[in-house]
């Protein structure tokens, strides 16, 4: 209990540290939202001297000091009122997010675990067999990871939706030229799962490689321990040792690496999401440094922070029961 | 490239945003098939008589914002769903059509503006509309001055009858004319006065006076019917309008292109063979509304000088620029940056056939020479990251000024710091452009008056940002602001225009292109230059209301 107290007293003080840093970084960009509104308005004919003053206004912007405006913002965040946004004024922060947080769960969270189960598969193998031609994979895989990530989400665009072959869409959530009503019908689905082709292909294609390494070197060394050979001394069939011994105390170290990379599908694939045009939270957070929306800006980071240090603590805790060695000596 | 207003337009306008262009780096070669990857049955609109499809670019995704108070407000709702006391043609100047209003008349030396109202108009929800709603709407700017939108000089509304409304002012105001009748939107007192607070109210289900309601909302799809009680007889013509999202140029260029949007406003780069060789009933519209400049800094530097302001326009090829990267659609301008012919009524007819003289790297060399200034001159010019158009047009300028003894150096700054830059007066050149305004005269105090600026390093969000300083200009200006009466106006506006070809303030470069496109298979009686009845790109409101209602179907 001590133990679980301790931490969730370090994840609090971290999180009140992430909430700081969210709060002034945004403010140290050059520009503030009015002024970057009324240079828009300008490019649509002259603006009105006193516009600034009633644009300063209207956004309810520019009261108090900055320690002040941190108060009303911490106090904001502890009554989860995150404030409205400036860029799409007034829709709330919650509502924006909210609109595009589903969009990066589904797409990014369905390709992080196929990405993670087809990594974990190759590796076993790979570690398995190794010395095998299935080793190739991993040089191959590895380059792919290293491949800039919106390079290679360029490629497939060009090559699968623009350019060579013109078999799926080239942005965007869904098809959003017909009117398709969103929500649980076949039309919207569909076209849903099609748009999602490409950026899911993107990540699962870029990080595959990074599990499948991880997975087969953990293979390679817990091939080679007692319980391995003992289990093949026993005459069990390859398979069973493959899977039930040796897979399964290779993939641990994995599983809590796979555990912190699901806080990340929060913060989405702002790369890919900005390449595709993806309605999601990466695409959204890129929009709103563009427009200087602070309010969103600390909306996003701060679901971003939280979900990957929720991620974090569950698998500290996790690794408490788990591995009693991690816990503390009395 | 078309400059527009709003959010992610923004960072779209002029060209594209940087996920476009990277996809548009990946493949121009542009197919004939929209970008989506199903065909849309939408594709049909062309044949259907009565609906009218329209894109604004790249919006992202649409809020259910009909706020006309919101910074982020969707186009239609100033035009299209709210209505002004009358239409100010952003195309033409002078035209002033009534609107919600039939006639005006100042008085009190311009302290007080008196408005006779249309009988018989009613709110789409069957209410009529009266004095009340206009005071309503004036008092509401009065009492809070966040909804003060165009920040009016407001002292008291009073109403005699139901259809006459008096409004009084602090001082003379003869130059707020155009946004106290022309660009607030009158709202419904009845529906208003329960809001608890109009600055953060989404109005998702707006009561207007205009033609069209909006009938069904998503983020990227929306839909406007026509008003059946409109009243305006005949009009509009078309009885349904649908607005698409894009979320990027590529997107939306490939739906334009494939005839699947009646009306948009994209810069679609080499026209020509892109859009208009698709189909012979591809038109477009390009009326000159606004200026592209280099906007030298009058304050310090190379370009205080007037020899290096005049070199630089003498070594300009501006008819070069405009065929290679306008394919001719931004012709250059005038040495008196006058906006023709929208602005031809206040146009010295000493100055009317004045043009920039043949390019010439040499004549501009001289000019350095014989005012003692060193060569080669580095000089560096600011424009906002990812306006394609003006990198390609300044790219050429580059190499254009060489010969003549000026390096320069080209800054892309992204958009926020570009604006701060802007504001700050912190920069050699840079280049943006102006105007979009039915008044020479809000134009010509945009950029040259100095009461308006802020010395160097503090921010100036209003004009003037090279921050030129002429008491002669100021006083000009002033003087039309104080009157009414062309006749005495037109001889300042003259004396102006040749101060500015004598002074040359900014650089004047080219007509800033403003290609919209029409698909002349479903859409007809559009504005054109030959016929302006209103500004026809889709981010100028409430033009492109006016002009929704007057379109016609195409037979």
């Amino acid at each position: 209990m001590r133990y679980v107290l301790r931490k969730l007293g370090f994840y609090l003080l971290a999180a009140w540290v992430a909430l700081t840093v969210n709060f002034f970084l945004p403010q140290l960009i050059p520009g503030n939202p009015v002024d970057d509104l009324l240079t828009k308005m300008s490019q649509a004919g002259p603006v009105p001297v006193g516009e600034q003053q009633v644009l300063t206004r209207l956004l309810g912007l520019g009261s108090g000091n900055i320690f002040q405006r941190y108060w009303q913002y911490v106090d904001g965040v502890a009554h989860l009122r995150l404030g409205l946004s400036i860029s799409n004024f007034p829709t709330p922060v919650s509502a924006e997010i909210g609109s595009a947080i589903y969009w990066t769960l589904v797409l990014v969270g369905t390709a992080t675990v196929i990405s993670f189960v087809l990594g974990i598969a190759l590796g076993t193998l790979a570690g398995w067999k190794r010395g095998s031609r299935l080793e190739a994979i991993i040089p191959s895989t590895t380059l792919l990871t290293a491949m800039p990530y919106f390079w290679l989400a360029l490629i497939l665009v060009f090559v699968f939706a623009t350019n060579v072959w013109h078999i799926f869409p080239a942005g965007q959530g869904y098809n959003t030229n017909s009117f398709i009503n969103v929500g649980w019908n076949f039309t919207f689905i569909g076209s849903a799962i099609q748009h999602a082709i490409l950026p899911a292909l993107t990540i699962v294609i870029s990080s595959v490689g990074g599990w499948l390494l991880g997975m087969r070197n953990m293979m390679v060394s817990t091939l080679s321990d007692d319980y391995v050979v003992a289990a093949e001394a026993k005459g069990l069939r390859p398979r069973r040792i493959m899977i039930g011994y040796a897979a399964r105390n290779a993939v641990l170290p994995s599983i809590s690496g796979f555990a912190i990379s699901l806080g990340f599908v929060v913060s989405g694939a702002i790369a890919m999401e900005y390449v595709f045009s993806y309605p999601g939270i990466g695409f959204q957070l890129v929009t709103a440094v563009g427009n200087d929306d602070f309010p969103l800006m600390q909306g996003i980071f701060l679901v971003i922070t939280f979900a990957v240090l929720g991620a974090n603590l569950i698998v500290d805790l996790l690794h408490g029961f788990v591995d009693p060695r991690t816990r503390l000596s009395r | 490239m078309s400059s527009r207003p709003w959010r992610a337009r923004m960072i779209g306008t002029p060209a594209a945003i940087a996920a476009a262009m990277l996809l548009a780096a990946c493949g121009s070669s542009g197919g004939t098939t929209a970008g989506s990857g199903s065909s849309s049955p939408s594709a049909s609109s062309n044949s259907s008589s009565s609906l009218l499809t329209i894109t604004t670019g790249a919006a992202g995704t649409f809020q259910d914002d009909f706020n006309p108070y919101s910074p982020n407000v969707e186009d239609p709702t100033n035009g299209m769903i709210y209505e002004t006391l009358f239409f100010y043609d952003t195309a033409k100047a002078g035209v002033v059509d009534p609107w919600l209003g039939t006639s005006y008349a100042w008085s009190d030396g311009g302290k007080t503006l008196t408005v006779q109202l249309r009988h018989g108009v009613k709110w789409t929800d069957g209410k009529p509309f009266t004095s009340a709603d206009v005071a309503y709407t004036f008092n509401l700017a009065l009492k809070n001055a966040a909804l003060n939108k165009f920040a009016l000089p407001l002292k008291s509304v009073t109403t005699s009858g139901p259809y006459t409304v008096a409004i009084n002012f602090k001082q003379s105001a003869y130059t707020d004319a155009y946004y106290a009748l022309g660009r607030v939107d009158i709202l419904p007192q009845h529906i208003w006065q329960s809001v608890k607070d109009p600055t953060t109210f989404l109005n998702s289900h707006p009561v207007g006076t205009g033609a069209f309601e909006l009938s069904k909302f998503s983020g990227q799809v929306f839909t406007l019917t026509a008003n059946p009680h409109y009243y305006m007889p005949g009009l509009p013509h078309f009885k349904t309008i649908r607005f698409l999202a894009f979320s990027g140029n590529t997107t939306s260029d490939a739906a334009i292109e494939s005839g699947e949007v009646d009306w948009a406003g994209s810069f679609i780069p080499n026209i020509k063979q892109t859009y208009l060789a698709k189909n012979p009933k591809f038109v477009v519209s390009d009326i000159p509304l606004s200026t592209a400049f280099l906007v030298p800094n009058l304050v310090s530097g190379p370009t205080s000088k007037l020899a290096v302001r005049q070199a630089i326009s003498a070594a300009v090829n501006r008819t070069s620029i405009s065929n290679t990267v306008y394919n001719g659609y931004a012709p250059p301008t005038n040495p008196e940056a006058l906006i023709t012919p929208n602005y031809n009524s206040v146009l010295d007819p000493a100055l009317a056939s004045a043009a920039f003289g043949s390019p010439s790297a040499a004549k501009a060399k001289s000019i350095l020479t014989r005012a003692g200034i060193k060569t080669p001159l580095n000089l560096t010019v600011d424009m906002v990251n990812g306006y394609t158009d003006y990198l390609s047009d300044l790219q050429i300028m580059v190499q254009e000024l060489k010969p003549a003894g000026i390096n320069l150096t080209i800054d892309q700054p992204a958009y926020t710091q570009f604006t701060s830059i802007q504001d700050t007066g912190k920069f050699q050149l840079l280049m943006d452009n102006f105007g979009y305004t039915p008044t020479p005269w809000s134009y010509y105090y945009s950029i040259l008056d100095s009461t308006i600026t802020k010395p160097i390093g503090q921010v100036d969000t209003v004009g003037n940002f090279g921050r030129y300083k002429n008491p002669e200009v100021d006083t000009l200006l002033s003087q039309i602001a104080d009157t009414t009466s062309a006749s005495v106006q037109n001889p300042d506006f003259y004396k102006i225009e040749n101060i500015f070809t004598k002074d040359l303030p900014l650089i004047p470069l080219f007509e800033q292109q403003d290609e919209i496109e029409f698909n002349g298979n479903a859409v007809a009686n559009y504005p054109s230059v030959t016929n302006p009845y209103g500004a026809p790109a889709v981010y100028i409101q409430p033009d492109m209301g006016w002009i929704a209602a007057r379109l016609v179907p195409a037979k």
